[in-house]
């Protein structure tokens, strides 16, 4: 009955649907246009992961092939956003945003404040983030927390196709910028999606499973780790329930709290390092807005404090996985 | 018939049982020749490229970008340039009865597959029994859409052939502000009724839905048979006017679900899935419009627009309604005489609520 696509077509959608609605959407960024002018399958491929593809076919120069130089063309997007148009750049790993933070946490996320509000900067940088293709350490972080910090920024990541169409259509229409972050892993998940666009509200997380014994908050691929895991442990006789925030910047603490109030027990998975990560920050929140509620302490799955390595064995054992949050659970009892 | 080479899904690895056609990298009226690559397939592990299966002129295409199919289904067809098209259609056919055969076993349900056609440049959903004599096609609510029939369908498909729209703004129909009332509503159906070559229909509306039939029986008399009405618009004129509106205004899951509970006697049928679903449909660009402006049709002061009673007397209409309905009040057809009003103990959805009961009247 439903419209099965991947996570990538999805994305793919909601570009081309944004580019036809409003002709101040333009994309940007390394080898999106792929090629123009190439034989059959090699025209206009659309980059490594052929997000892009077609998109040059139907936009034209809207969609911009840029040199090798995140921190020229991030740049660029910002000024283009200040300037009146909607500009969505692909930064293909959130690992190289290092060489671009100037533009992204001191120009885009300061405009709007600086300028004594006369400046809206309604830009979307779409960046991959997450392990599981072993892809090693500078193509495999988890770094939203950083972006999550800087006030002026929203952060997104979506977890399955009908979220990436939807929230993807929200940051191109949204005032402010966006970091998006897809994983690596979720590329190819089919999901229902429906043809016509429709855009999810950012601050709205997500209860993907209800359950009453004990709450599980994760983010983007782990979502489904802590779906794994909660199946697990329903034939055990544990009840989750499973929060997707969906956005890490608003971050959607009331749908987690009012969770927890009925549990009594969170556990929270991301998939960043530990350290000042979305699970401690989720943790913090409401172990100080929901103390009273909580019957143990909040556990944390996490990587841990070390980067993502090559290695296919360390790198499983490095990703939080669904028995490490099925014996975080157990271990609320 | 000159040579024809069926060009067909291939089997990539034993777990493979459907795959996508991604894009066609030649295309029909091309001259190709085996081992050419000549179209992207994708599976939910491999995306591909298949090779031609002999030399010749690509004349048809069966299978466009996107669509699914499964194993050895045909998804092109390679002639020397001397077959009639009407040969390659009759060809096409033969293979479709022959796979459709072969799958008997695993044919999948009919009531599982939206189908389509298009009216007035929109593209209308629609469930299809297919089998069976004496159709009925069943009209969902303001908000509504063809899923809401699934405690009905399955009862009745055996018995009858059955079917059910989305209207234009609903479900997976085109969203439409131009077509957004209920006598525009009519006027699909009685396309439906036409392009689908159903001859005299019997019709069972929900809500709106039996305004809408009313409506079809009033413009096309023809065209119905006997009309079911449950909880129906247009008798009488009393409407929760704040449920209409506030439904067509509404965004978020709280106010939905509020919105949800006044649809049922007992209040624990609203689930969550339930309420995420009624978001998803209201997030749709332009549901919303469509919705106000639909709304603003169905009453005025707190008044329903219209009472067409006096079509419900007309022809053989029978009408289930709740005595616990919050949307629609059954004090509505206190006044309608010569119509067999049955009252049952449930709310707004006698087709949910009480489905036995209707499906045993539609001869289910």
């Amino acid at each position: 009955m439903a419209r099965m696509i991947t996570f990538k077509q999805s994305i793919n959608e909601a570009l081309a649907q944004e580019m036809a609605r409003d002709e101040t959407v333009i994309a940007m960024g390394e080898d999106i246009v792929g090629g123009m002018g190439g034989d059959g399958e090699m025209d206009a491929w659309g980059g490594v992961f052929g997000f892009t593809k077609g998109l040059h076919g139907q936009f034209g120069d809207r969609v911009m092939d840029t040199p090798i130089t995140e921190s020229a063309f991030i740049g660029a997007a910002a000024g283009a956003a200040a300037c009146g148009m909607r500009p969505v750049a692909e930064l293909m790993f959130i690992d190289f945003m290092g060489v671009c933070f100037d533009q992204i946490f001191n120009q885009a996320a300061k405009f709007k404040y600086m300028f004594g509000g006369k400046a809206e900067t309604p830009m979307v940088v779409r960046t991959m983030i997450g392990g599981g293709l072993r892809a090693a350490s500078q193509h495999s972080q988890c770094l939203y927390p950083i972006f999550t910090h800087i006030p002026g920024l929203k952060v997104v990541i979506p977890s399955n196709p009908y979220d990436a169409k939807g929230l993807l259509i929200q940051a191109i229409r949204d005032n402010d910028p966006v970091i998006f972050c897809e994983h690596k892993s979720l590329h190819q998940l089919e999901g229902d999606v429906p043809e016509t666009p429709y855009a999810i509200p950012f601050n709205e997380a997500n209860v993907v499973r209800e359950g009453g014994d004990v709450t599980i908050v994760a983010i983007g691929f782990m979502v489904h780790r802590a779906m794994e895991a909660a199946t697990a442990l329903a034939k055990e006789g544990i009840q989750c329930e499973v929060i997707d925030p969906r956005t890490t910047s608003p971050l959607d603490l009331e749908t987690i709290i009012e969770s927890v109030e009925n549990t009594g027990r969170l556990v929270v998975v991301d998939e960043s390092n530990p350290r000042c990560s979305m699970a401690a920050d989720i943790s913090a929140q409401v172990t100080e807005q929901a103390f009273g509620s909580l019957k143990g302490p909040v556990r944390m799955v996490t990587a841990p404090h070390c980067p993502p390595p090559f290695s296919d064995v360390l790198e499983d054992l490095y990703m939080p996985s669904a028995e490490k949050i099925a014996e975080a659970v157990r271990s609320l009892k | 018939m000159g040579e024809l080479i069926k060009v067909t899904m291939p089997k990539w690895g034993l777990s493979m049982k459907e795959g996508t056609v991604s894009d066609w990298i030649v295309e029909e009226g091309d001259e190709i020749e085996k081992g050419q690559e000549i179209v992207e397939i994708e599976t939910d592990k491999i995306a591909n490229v298949l090779e031609s299966p002999g030399s010749g002129i690509l004349q048809k295409i069966v299978a466009h970008s996107g669509e699914v199919l499964p194993v050895a289904a045909l998804i092109g067809v390679i002639t020397d340039g001397a077959v009639s098209d009407d040969e390659i259609s009759a060809f096409i056919e033969q293979e479709n009865a022959a796979a459709a055969a072969a799958a008997v076993d695993e044919a999948p349900d009919p009531l599982t597959i939206s189908k389509v056609f298009e009216w007035e440049g929109l593209n209308i959903r629609y469930i299809d029994s297919e089998d069976g004599e004496d159709p009925l096609i069943c009209l969902h609510g303001f908000g509504g859409d063809k899923n809401n029939w699934q405690f009905n369908l399955a009862a009745l498909a055996p018995n009858r052939r059955v079917l059910a729209p989305d209207f234009p703004s609903h479900g997976d129909s085109t969203v439409s502000t131009e077509h957004s009332s209920p006598l525009a509503y009519a006027k699909m159906v009685s396309a439906m009724i036409d392009q689908l070559e159903l001859g005299q229909v019997d019709l069972v509306g929900h809500s709106m839905g039996g305004l809408v039939a009313l409506l079809v029986a009033r413009e096309s008399p023809a065209k119905v048979g006997a009309l079911t009405l449950l909880a129906p618009a247009g008798i009488g004129t009393e409407i929760n006017a704040g449920y209409v509106d506030g439904f067509a205004r509404a965004n978020s899951r709280n106010e939905l679900k509020a919105l949800a509970v006044q649809l049922f006697a007992d209040k624990e049928m609203v689930t969550r899935q339930m309420v995420a679903d009624l978001l998803k449909y209201k997030r749709l660009d332009g549901v919303g419009e469509a919705l106000v402006q639909l709304a603003g049709t169905l009453h005025s002061g707190g008044k329903q627009s219209e009472d067409l009673s006096s079509v419900a007397q007309s022809l053989p209409t029978k009408i289930f309604w709740g005595k616990a309905d919050e949307i629609l009040a059954v004090s509505n057809c206190a006044q309608l005489s010569g119509v067999d009003v049955e009252q049952l103990e449930c709310g707004h959805q006698p087709h949910i609520e009480a489905a036995d009961v209707v499906n045993k009247h539609l001869g289910g």
